[in-house]
């Protein structure tokens, strides 16, 4: 019975190996670009309300402090993404 | 002693695997000291995005796709046409198992180590600014050469296969409603790829039966440039991805036929084992097999773009440092069985049979007669190789623009506008690859192959120092990359002599050649300022003006 469990354990592991890979090939760069998409679209969207935080000088509208609690935890990984230096080696995979 | 096709494709898989298990494994465990609890870029700067813990079988299958495409078929087929089998078979086999491999992984674990830089940051700190910028010099071309090379092939083949092409405006079609039933209309992904592959199948029936004529390279040549145009300048997920997307379903399901064929059908090598050391093709000058052969393969043995992937793209996912090698080293090996499935091809067909044939004119008649040789078969192999053309072509274009921008785009502001920089780019492509021009496909091929492989050498010298820096054992990268440099300088100086003797010699002057022969004392003059900078950063190690090491240990250590 355990023999058979065993089997049956292995058996899913090599398929879901099978179909990472798959989708590694097919589909995850589609997946990453569309993720980049949404992240370079969320970063305009937080410059555009929160760019003080950044030293640019927009002034914080009504809206920054209504939305402050809902980007507070974005803030940190906001931050590094703009602010880190990109080279164009890094550009070419989408970044 | 007969050699055959399935002795050769499992004979190379087990060499990879008991190199994968033997030495690469022994690396990582003794030089790199990898370790699963150090904590990787991905999981530092966790952003869900670039940064992104992803399982190794994922990023192995993407490693792979990245990294193979025409470039091993065509290079295994090129070569196997020159100099025979044999020595392209070496140089499949001893490339990968002492240099392919170690560039993959150690170019994935500096960057791992280095906090996901990529390799533009990473030889700007470890050589110096120029040598950056050399890079871009050498990427810029490469994207040029690339572009021109695989144009000029699937235009042939546009031209010679006449029923692959309703199955390819098949394909393209076909990505255009993928894209629309996933993005717009989001339907389930598995039901709008059904309808795709529905629609290809069909296409390529339809082809088989209905074969277009249309007899010139030239006008191929400008409707596969217009077609990358319009995929650089629409948004990648209207045309571009859906379409790459769909190439990959043609591709996947052609390459497990060909395997499965060679496997049951066991064809014998038929052809030369060897034939001269210097052999030529119709219209070229008789071709040394040092340096040549080992530029003409590049991507099944050794290649630059590799280390590109590796660095910007894959190091920013790693899970944890165990991932690294099965993820790298694990996909250049696997790309080495792909290099040998292509020469398999070519050793199968007598000189006979291949005589006056072009490297996409020989894919297509020995992968169909694998495939048993109908006309469906010969419109499906033909479709393969324009879906692996087209897919980096397709790419391509968007990167070449890239580049310019960043080479010339702060000087001349003309430069960073989209359309001015995608045409210029194509315009040279178009310059470089028609015949009508003058333009020779093997000088062009060579000249793409070096200014791969010197983005190799600059690679593996690269890790040469960063090895020195971290005291390590350097002679497993620096060795390689002396003769990566030394061998594609070689090649790169018979090249651009060629077509620039045979581009002013000929009337009326071809164009063509005389720009591949420029590119080619570009990329040279380009190479020897390079080895300049990097024999410059040995003296300032071997000086002691430099010592990384005590930082790099203590930022391994803050990691850690």
């Amino acid at each position: 019975m355990d023999e058979k469990k065993e089997d049956k354990k292995r058996f899913g592991s090599i398929k879901n190996a099978i179909k990472d890979f798959v989708y590694g090939m097919a589909a995850h760069d589609m997946v990453t670009y569309s993720l980049r998409t949404r992240m370079h679209m969320e970063n305009l969207f937080m410059l555009i309300v929160m760019g003080d935080m950044l030293g640019i000088p927009v002034l914080p509208p009504y809206y920054s402090l209504r939305l402050l609690p809902h980007v507070v935890p974005h803030v940190k990984t906001w931050k590094r993404t703009l602010l880190r230096d990109r080279d164009v080696t890094d550009r070419m995979f989408g970044g | 002693m007969v050699v055959n096709a399935a002795m050769i494709l499992i004979g190379g898989i087990i060499i990879y695997f008991l190199i994968y298990y033997y030495r690469v494994k022994k690396i990582d465990r003794d030089v790199m000291k990898c370790d699963p609890l150090r904590a990787t870029p991905a999981k530092v700067y966790m952003d869900g995005v670039e940064y992104f813990p992803t399982n190794k079988f994922v990023l192995y299958g993407f490693q792979f796709k990245s990294i193979a495409g025409l470039a091993p078929v065509v290079g295994a087929i090129t070569a196997g046409l020159l100099w025979g089998w044999l020595p392209a078979l070496i140089w499949i086999l001893v490339g990968n198992i002492f240099i392919g491999w170690v560039q993959d992984y150690f170019s994935c674990m500096i960057s791992v180590r280095n906090e996901g830089k990529s390799f533009g940051p990473l030889s700007y700190e470890l050589i110096g600014p120029r040598t950056r910028n050399i890079l871009m010099i050498f990427l810029v071309f490469y994207l040029i050469l690339i572009m021109a090379a695989f144009a000029s092939l699937a235009a042939g083949m546009l031209k010679a296969s006449t029923n692959s092409i309703i199955p390819t405006a098949t394909v393209l079609v076909s990505g255009v409603v993928v894209g629309l039933l996933i993005y717009k209309l989001k339907m389930n992904p598995f039901v709008g790829t059904a309808a795709g592959i529905v629609l290809i199948i069909a296409g390529i029936f339809v082809g088989a039966s209905y074969p277009v004529a249309i007899p010139s390279v030239d006008f191929w040549l400008v409707a596969l440039l217009v077609l990358c145009l319009v995929a650089g300048l629409t948004p990648i997920w209207s045309f571009t991805q859906p379409t790459i997307y769909m190439f990959f379903y043609v591709v996947f399901f052609g390459l497990i036929a060909l395997v499965a064929s060679i496997i049951i059908g066991n064809p014998a090598y038929v052809r030369p084992d060897y034939t001269d050391f210097f052999a030529g093709l119709t219209g070229s000058a008789a071709m040394p097999l040092w340096p040549l052969l080992f530029v003409t393969i590049a991507c099944g043995s050794v290649s630059g773009w590799h280390s590109l992937v590796s660095s910007s793209a894959t190091s920013k996912q790693i899970e944890n440092e165990n991932d690294v090698a099965p993820v790298t080293a694990g996909a250049m090996l696997a790309e080495g069985v792909l290099a040998l499935l292509a020469l398999s091809i070519i050793a199968t067909l007598t000189a006979d049979e291949t005589k006056g044939l072009s490297a996409a004119q020989i894919f297509t008649k020995g992968a169909s007669s694998l495939l048993l040789g109908s006309t469906t078969a010969q419109a499906y192999v033909g479709l393969i190789f324009i879906a692996l053309a087209l897919a980096v072509m397709m790419l391509v274009v968007r990167l070449g623009r890239l580049t310019i921008n960043e080479i010339g785009g702060e000087k001349i502001s003309l430069l960073n506008n989209k359309y001015i920089a995608s045409i210029l780019f194509l315009a040279v492509t178009f310059i470089l690859a028609s015949p009508t021009l003058g333009g020779t496909w093997i000088y062009i091929w060579v000249l793409f192959g070096g200014s791969n492989q010197l983005m190799a050498g600059l690679s593996l010298m690269i890790i040469t120092l960063w090895l020195i820096d971290t005291k390590k054992g350097w002679m497993i990268s620096g060795i390689p990359g002396v003769f990566m440099i030394i061998t594609t300088i070689a090649a790169l100086g018979f090249a651009s002599y060629q077509s620039l003797t045979k581009g002013f010699s000929s009337a009326p002057i071809a164009p063509g050649n005389i720009a591949a022969g420029i590119i080619g004392v570009i990329l040279i003059i380009a190479a020897l300022i390079m080895c300049v900078d990097i024999y410059r950063a040995f003296q300032r190690r071997r000086l002691g003006e430099v010592d990384r090491a005590k930082a790099l240990q203590t930022k391994e250590f803050q990691n850690g």
